[in-house]
């Protein structure tokens, strides 16, 4: 069975780890309401999207 | 290889795929139904009442769901839509008398049924293509009855899907709305026209639906005025 030979650094475990970080979604105000939302979304807060409110707040998800 | 397989299998298999996405294009219809249909409605346990849907006509479901099932509403609205004509011919052979009346019968067994039968042939017909793929009768009805009519002047395009902020809890599905267009529409204002414009042509399109085309018609003296001006310069060099 293949057994690994040396030890495994902690610069090696970092350097594969270099690539895991985890962005923030991209978002920016509704113009309605000023919440942040990602774009081409109905904003969860107001139901507004692309002039008009297509989903009024009280039946939110 | 997938090449030119179109369509998403939405990890399900044929039958299951199948299956689900008539059962969705169903949902979708039945939420148009009269909230009469939800008087006297219980869940199983006989107590709790069924309340109607708090939106007619939208329902919310996966992005990718959402994509994959609105053509077959849409195939099955434009159907329901070709009907129509075949339905308003046949009424000229139609009859007002009640069933198994004696006025009635003798409109049966006259030539004047024949009419009618060979003139209302092509909407059974498209009922019937309807039905096999939905496989819910109340549905068909809905879509020939109102659906058809509401949309008989729009060519294709009577749903919209607007996605939704937030994923689904649990599978973090991301999750969109799909309802008939007709509601919740978008509202256009004429764009205004800038001062500097006056002495452009006007050409500016009637009022449309689409909100970037006011965008373009706003920035077209903008663009044309540079233009222009360049123009002038080279000129006098």
């Amino acid at each position: 069975m293949a057994v690994p030979k040396r030890k495994h650094s902690n610069s090696r475990s970092g350097m594969r780890r270099s690539h895991d970080k985890v962005k923030a979604k991209n978002t920016s105000p509704c113009p309605q309401c000023g919440t942040n939302i990602p774009s081409h979304v109905v904003c969860p807060t107001c139901g507004y999207y692309m002039g008009r409110i297509v989903n009024p707040p009280k039946d939110e998800e | 290889m997938r090449h030119r397989k179109t369509g998403r299998r939405l990890g399900r298999s044929s039958s299951h795929r199948k299956a689900m996405l008539r059962n969705l294009a169903s949902s979708l219809v039945l939420t148009e139904r009269d909230d009469l249909h939800y008087e006297d409605l219980f869940e199983a346990d006989g107590k709790t009442p069924v309340n109607p849907p708090a939106q007619k006509g939208r329902v919310v479901t996966t992005v990718e769901k959402a994509k994959e099932v609105r053509g077959l509403v849409e195939k099955c609205i434009t159907i329901a839509r070709r009907s129509l004509q075949h339905e308003r011919l046949a009424e000229q052979y139609a009859t007002s008398a009640e069933r198994q009346t004696e006025e009635w019968k003798s409109w049966r067994n006259g030539d004047q049924w024949q009419e009618w039968n060979a003139a209302m042939a092509p909407a059974v017909a498209a009922r019937r293509r309807v039905f096999s793929m939905l496989r819910d009768k109340e549905a068909v009805a809905i879509i020939f009855d109102e659906l058809a009519p509401r949309f008989e002047d729009r060519p294709g395009g009577y749903t919209r899907i607007l996605k939704l902020a937030h994923p689904r809890l649990g599978d973090a599905g991301k999750q969109a709305i799909l309802e008939f267009v007709g509601i919740h529409d978008r509202v256009t204002t004429e764009a205004q026209k800038p001062a500097f414009a006056a002495d452009v042509e006007d050409d500016a399109p009637a009022e449309t639906e689409s909100g970037e085309e006011e965008v373009a018609v706003a920035e077209e003296p903008v663009a044309e005025e540079p233009a222009a001006e360049a123009a002038a310069e080279e000129k006098k060099d």
